[in-house]
């Protein structure tokens, strides 16, 4: 990890009026959701979306815009910059997420009647950092992943096609009663939607250690793909 | 920004401990799925079972 990368990351993202929009139209409802239903729920999934939101273009960007050259012409490695970009958007999405939740789980405590609903409150919201944690920087790899796959805003496109591919393929599987493919598109749908839930750990459901599992393996494997898609790609202006 | 005149090495190597932890996790993936696939995991029980009175 690179910290001068890091850094200048996060004050691009934080100075982007569109992301800065983006990211407030999922919080400020989300919070409000929670206050007026009296429950977290609507919180779950923000880390995931404010992960696309920064990690979006975070190396396609670049490439397109001519940065990369430039910043390889330093002796950086080019793992050291994918996992720059990864943990700065990841950590971004996730103190965000956090922040909205406190405020959530604020709201919905200070309009709890007993003693007793604000410790179930707070019972449900630690499991819920967690999941933001895993799934910020699950779904941070994913499209930094894809980023690297693409210039420019490609990462998106390839985003939503992979999702309306998935759903499709899934549809077909079940139509032609193909359970494996069934399974197989399923896996992705969930890979790509940062599909997860810890409220097992409050003993709320079945233990899912699968979602788990496969999150930590999304993380893996977008920050696996995005190293090596980088480390292969030849970088000149004139190749743009 | 590190200094231009530290000697990095190679700045394309592809780091190895990221592609073997991305296919052992990826293997833990399938199998744990499997798994529950076969033995669907089972929410705890909120309630004591009823034990007949002595």
């Amino acid at each position: 990890m690179n910290a001068a990368l890091f850094v200048a990351f996060l004050s691009q993202r934080a100075t982007s009026p569109i992301r800065i929009a983006l990211a407030a139209l999922v919080t400020l409802p989300g919070i409000a959701i929670a206050a007026f239903s009296g429950s977290l729920a609507a919180l779950a999934g923000s880390a995931g979306f404010l992960a696309l939101v920064f990690g979006a273009g975070a190396i396609g960007q670049e490439v397109s815009s001519g940065v990369l050259q430039l910043t390889f012409a330093r002796p950086v490695t080019r793992s050291s910059y994918v996992f720059s970009r990864w943990l700065a958007a990841g950590t971004m999405a996730v103190a965000l997420a956090w922040i909205q939740l406190a405020a959530g789980a604020a709201l919905v405590a200070a309009h709890a009647t007993s003693g007793a609903t604000a410790g179930a409150v707070a019972a449900a919201a630690w499991p819920l950092a967690l999941e933001h944690v895993v799934q910020g920087y699950a779904l941070a790899a994913v499209i930094v992943g894809l980023s690297a796959l693409a210039g420019g805003l490609g990462d998106v496109a390839l985003y939503v096609l992979g999702i309306f591919g998935a759903q499709i393929l899934k549809g077909y599987a079940t139509f032609r009663q193909w359970a494996g493919m069934e399974r197989f598109a399923d896996e992705l749908i969930g890979t790509l939607q940062g599909r997860l839930s810890l409220a097992w750990l409050a003993g709320t459901g079945p233990p899912h250690l699968a979602d788990l599992v496969a999150a930590l393996s999304t993380t893996a494997l977008g920050l696996a793909l995005a190293v090596i898609v980088l480390n292969r790609k030849e970088l000149s202006y004139a190749s743009g | 920004m590190p200094r231009a005149e530290r000697p990095c090495g190679d700045t394309r190597r592809d780091p190895l401990w990221l592609v073997v932890l991305a296919v052992l996790l990826l293997a833990a993936r399938v199998g744990v799925t499997l798994y529950e696939d076969q033995h669907p995991p089972v929410a705890p029980a909120l309630t004591a079972p009823m034990l007949p009175l002595p």
